[in-house]
């Protein structure tokens, strides 16, 4: 329960001929997190990387084009059948042909359209007729320009409309007259566009207007035409995934040791797989497998939603404890310490049970918050808090511990539960130390920590600070020097500087009773702001309602906040450091497709 | 409580409250300007170093606890 899966270390030999076979085998079980191959020597031959199948480049192409389909397309609930791989494939080629086929004609549409619309913002200013001439004439030529202000030109005709002038100049005075234009400021408009236009402005204003309308039907078309598409989007949506498993299968060789006869597969397979797999693929391969020394992690625990704050700081080596037992424990103890209150742990259940339902991305995180809303029922409880007030009609809640009035006790029980789980720490260190460097020096290094913890307390009794309790110093400050003493001997003169962290990591969990308090006495403001105003009576009712409301809405926003973070904090920071390393691979099984990570 | 019947101890008390957690909530807030600003650009890089860059950011928030815990217990004198 507190490694991570334990796994076997496999290779699997199978003839070339049944290389496909095996593949199909190991994606649909799912269990084998594959090892790449390096390329080595065996016995003289060589054993080289292999190549992918035969159709893995019309799958990675297929699925590409799925994929860009999926980005273009609306959703729809059309019905889908179920249909071989290479149905789908055929099928989803043909959509996509046709979709980019629509998109060809509505791109040269727009084209189209834009042209026409140049054409008809040409024809606005002034020109000559008919409108052929301006290609033509030989011996004249036309130029329209922009100027701010007239420019004085010797034109055989001037004509202008605003700012846009048209001159008409002879020809072997085109370049004077276009230098002179240039240099008072003036900008030259293309005419090529109007290319091809015949007669009169009016008569080809005319003609644009109409290849206008039919320009904008055949738009108006294709874009109806996409919409035929999206009846395509739940069988895209369907083929996606299923090819993606298909093209790792196609691509899977690239992982495998391959000779001209034979192929080889590593990879790690979880013990409890171990036996299924072997009959299966009984038949098709040699197989060898020893239990593994490094292997990639896949946690291994009744609650998986915790483990996704482990996932968040790092994964666990393979011979590393697995916290995620600890934290589905301390996690919401220490939120519910925190907030400790009947009334908003009732509303963070019921929110998140709510959220958790409705957006699947943060069912996780759901999770953890409504076990942790259950804690602050239950510490509201002890607290005899309900949304900030002591007493409910007139009635005193009953209650164990007033934490306004008992702050020392608080505090008492806060550095408790930071001894207690330091020392968890600590004790997993010793685990994990003793895994890897043997029992006697994890003792020291890990156990030199606890007992600092009982020399700083003999020391305090020694000198009877507290009354009643007495110790005898010689013993007291030998325990204390021992204990340092392990500490430089397993850490170095490092060890040194980090002896007071033992302090300074217990008081930190005062936080617990801090970060509550804050939370009580925000919540009471709000009560008393409310009461005030409902004092006045009258209007002032609602507006004391809604200072209620959004006060405590506030309040509970902060309160998920502060306590989730803080107990995060404690985790992360005070409790891993005493034994967490992290940085273990993820194991992902052969098979399936992992959105995000994609490692194979 | 009116405001003349706080003794001068008693608003000293309180004054030394406030700055216990002034002070140790201005260096905490000092320090993760600088150590937030790190994580964040470090999270743009490699977004894995979320549960890392939030750990790095939260340890100087200790202080103000700290802070807190004092002015808490100085406040105790008062009543």
């Amino acid at each position: 329960m507190l490694l991570p899966e334990r796994m076997y270390e496999v290779q699997l030999l199978t003839r070339r001929e049944d290389t496909e076979r095996v593949i199909a085998y190991l994606a649909d079980a799912k269990a084998i997190h594959l090892q790449d191959h390096e390329k080595e020597h065996v016995l003289n031959t060589e054993v080289d990387i292999g190549s992918p199948l035969a159709t893995a480049e019309e799958l990675s192409d297929t699925l590409t084009k799925t994929r860009t389909l999926l980005s273009k397309l609306q959703p729809s609930k059309e019905p889908t059948q179920d249909v071989p791989v290479e149905d789908r494939i055929a099928r989803i080629q043909t959509i996509a042909d046709k979709y980019i086929e629509h998109e060809q004609h509505l791109v040269a549409c727009e084209q189209k359209m834009q042209a026409l619309h140049k054409q008809q913002e040409l024809l606005a200013h002034p020109l000559p007729s008919p409108l052929q001439a301006i290609w033509t004439a030989k011996s004249v030529r036309t130029i329209l320009v922009q100027a701010s202000q007239p420019v004085e030109v010797d034109a055989l005709t001037t004509e202008q409309a605003g700012t846009v002038t048209c001159y008409v100049v002879l020809a072997e005075k085109e370049e004077e007259t276009l230098a002179l234009l240039k240099a008072a400021g003036a900008t030259i408009i293309d005419l090529e566009p109007l290319r091809g236009l015949t007669g009169t402005k009016e008569e080809a204003q005319q003609r644009l207007k109409e290849q206008l309308t039919i320009a904008h039907h055949d738009r108006h078309h294709e874009r109806q035409r996409e919409l035929t598409f999206n009846k395509h989007w739940a069988f895209l949506t369907e083929s996606e995934p299923i090819l993606a498993v298909e093209l790792l299968k196609a691509q899977a060789p690239l992982h495998f040791g391959a000779t001209k006869r034979a192929t080889l597969i590593k990879g790690f397979v979880p013990v409890k797989a171990m036996g299924q797999l072997e009959e299966q693929l009984a038949p098709l391969v040699v197989m060898e497998r020893k239990e593994a020394v490094e292997a990639p992690t896949k946690l291994n625990n009744k609650i998986k939603s915790f483990e996704e704050l482990i996932k968040l700081y790092t994964l666990p080596k393979y011979n590393e404890i697995d916290p995620t037992n600890v934290l589905v424990i301390a996690f919401p103890i220490m939120f519910g310490f925190m907030l400790g209150d009947i009334g908003y742990g009732i509303t963070l259940f019921a929110l998140f049970a709510y959220l958790g339902h409705k957006i699947k991305s943060i069912k996780p995180f759901a999770k953890i918050i409504m076990l942790s809303a259950v804690s602050t029922i239950a510490f509201g409880f002890m607290y005899g808090e309900i949304f900030g007030m002591e007493e409910l009609f007139g009635h005193h809640l009953p209650y164990l511990i007033h934490r306004i009035h008992e702050l020392p006790l608080m505090f008492g029980i806060a550095i408790g539960i930071g001894l207690l789980h330091i020392n968890i720490g600590l004790l997993f260190g010793i685990i994990n130390e003793a895994r890897k460097d043997g029992i006697f020096f994890a003792l020291i290094s890990k156990g030199s920590w606890m007992l600092l913890q009982a020399g700083i307390a003999l020391v305090v009794f020694a000198h009877d600070i507290v009354p009643g309790y007495t110790f005898d110093k010689l013993i007291a400050y030998g325990v204390l020097s021992l204990a340092i003493a392990g500490i430089i001997y397993a850490e170095g003169l490092r060890g040194v500087f980090e002896l007071p962290t033992i302090m300074s990591h217990t008081l930190s969990y005062t936080r617990l009773v801090a970060v509550g308090l804050a939370s009580v006495y925000l919540a009471l403001v709000v009560n008393q702001m409310g009461a005030d105003l409902f004092a006045k009576g009258g209007a002032w009712l609602a507006l004391g309602f809604f200072v209620i409301v959004a006060g405590h809405a506030i309040n509970l926003a902060l309160g998920l906040l502060g306590p989730f973070l803080h107990s995060l904090r404690l985790h992360y920071a005070e409790f891993f450091m005493k034994f967490y390393e992290g940085g273990g691979t993820a194991y992902v099984p052969f098979g399936e497709v992992m959105y995000g990570i994609r490692e194979h | 409580m009116a405001l003349e019947n706080i003794s001068t101890g008693a608003g000293l008390l309180g004054m030394a409250a406030a700055v216990a957690v002034a002070g140790s909530a201005i260096g905490a807030a000092l320090a993760e300007k600088e150590i937030g600003a790190a994580a964040i650009g470090a999270m743009a890089e490699k977004e894995e170093l979320f549960g890392k860059g939030l750990l790095l950011t939260v340890i100087p928030e200790t202080l103000v606890i700290f802070g807190l815990v004092v002015a808490i217990l100085i406040l105790q004198l008062v009543q």
